[in-house]
């Protein structure tokens, strides 16, 4: 099937992309993604092994497996970027202060 | 005490108030010597206008950041430029030179770390819309939860810090919800502090232009990311 072979090859990508990561030292990163590219290939090539798991944890499919762990993934995922975005805030406000506060000025 | 005065800076924080601004600060400059007006990038000519008066220290935040990042970078430059005592004073007209002046009397006589207008204490406002302050109180009730303090008053914007008490304030509240983090903060620090009847002036200007009363929504929301995100 087309689909699996498209899909093996963008999660072998995304492997080889893990790889750098951890080569690079972002190992939480680069070993987190690199897990998640190895299992999706295993499931998008033996989709009855995604339901054997998926039974095992006490859910009807794979597909719906999938589903739920993408909601988790997903929810961190935002507050990750949410938290980020705080601190880039904080940031700008920072910078703001500092120009203000050097282009004091008073007229006389 | 005339020395103390002339040695307490009054922070004004502005946006968009050029109909009223140069009154405001015209009266304040009556009473005191030192005035750092923070400009929040506002949309009219109010800091044009205030430029043709002398005497006063304008700083200009590059980008909108809000009232409590404005106070915060006014309280900055006050204290690194040896203020005694900072009064944080808003620049629409609702509030009164004269209350300002003395609540930083008090500081001064009776060594108070803060001190803090209220409305609710004698000086009832005729003018006050019943609506804002039936929320009011809520916000009071609210407030008294989260700090432990048990104001009459949470969210005026008429305030005096002795040097050493605005110095522990450190806002990283940027937009309305910096009145929960000074009220928690002083709570925190345990500062000494005394709540003094104030008269706040509405008007049908200031009344079109106030807070929305739904912006408590974005209050909660705010203070409770304030927690968790950072």
């Amino acid at each position: 099937m087309i689909i699996k072979l498209l899909l093996t090859l963008a999660f072998s990508v995304a492997a080889l992309f893990a790889i750098r990561l951890i080569f690079t030292s972002r190992l939480l990163r680069g070993f987190f993604l690199l897990f998640v590219s190895i299992t999706a290939t295993f499931f998008v090539n033996q989709p009855e092994l995604a339901t054997k798991v998926a039974n095992a944890l006490g859910v009807g499919r794979g597909a719906d497996l999938v589903l739920y762990s993408f909601i988790c993934v997903f929810a961190l995922g935002m507050l990750m970027v949410s938290s980020h975005i705080s601190k880039l805030h904080v940031q700008i406000t920072q910078l703001t202060r500092t120009v203000a506060i050097l282009n004091a000025q008073k007229y006389d | 005490m005339e020395a103390s005065l002339r040695e307490t800076w009054v922070v004004v924080p502005l946006y968009n108030e050029a109909t009223v601004v140069t009154k405001v600060i015209q009266g304040l400059a009556t009473v005191f010597d030192n005035i750092v007006v923070v400009d929040d990038k506002s949309t009219d000519n109010g800091l044009s206008m205030l430029k043709t008066i002398t005497g006063i220290w304008i700083l200009e935040h590059a980008v909108n950041l809000g009232q409590g990042a404005a106070i915060q970078t006014g309280i900055d430059f006050a204290l690194s430029r040896n203020a005694k005592a900072i009064i944080t004073f808003d620049s629409d007209g609702q509030h009164r030179v004269e209350d300002a002046k003395a609540m930083a009397i008090k500081l001064y006589s009776e060594g108070l770390d803060v001190v803090l207008g209220s409305r609710f204490l004698g000086l009832e406002s005729h003018t006050m819309p019943t609506a804002k302050r039936t929320l009011l109180k809520f916000a009071t009730l609210f407030e008294r939860t989260i700090s432990g303090l048990s104001l009459t008053d949470a969210h005026n914007g008429l305030r005096v810090f002795r040097a050493a008490a605005a110095q522990e304030l450190n806002l990283r509240q940027n937009r309305m919800a910096h009145a929960s983090e000074i009220t928690k903060k002083i709570g925190k620090a345990k500062l000494s502090f005394r709540e003094v009847p104030v008269e706040i002036i509405y008007t049908d200007y200031t009344k079109a232009k106030g807070q929305r009363m739904s912006n408590s929504f974005n209050i909660i929301y705010e203070l409770l990311s304030g927690r968790f995100l950072r």
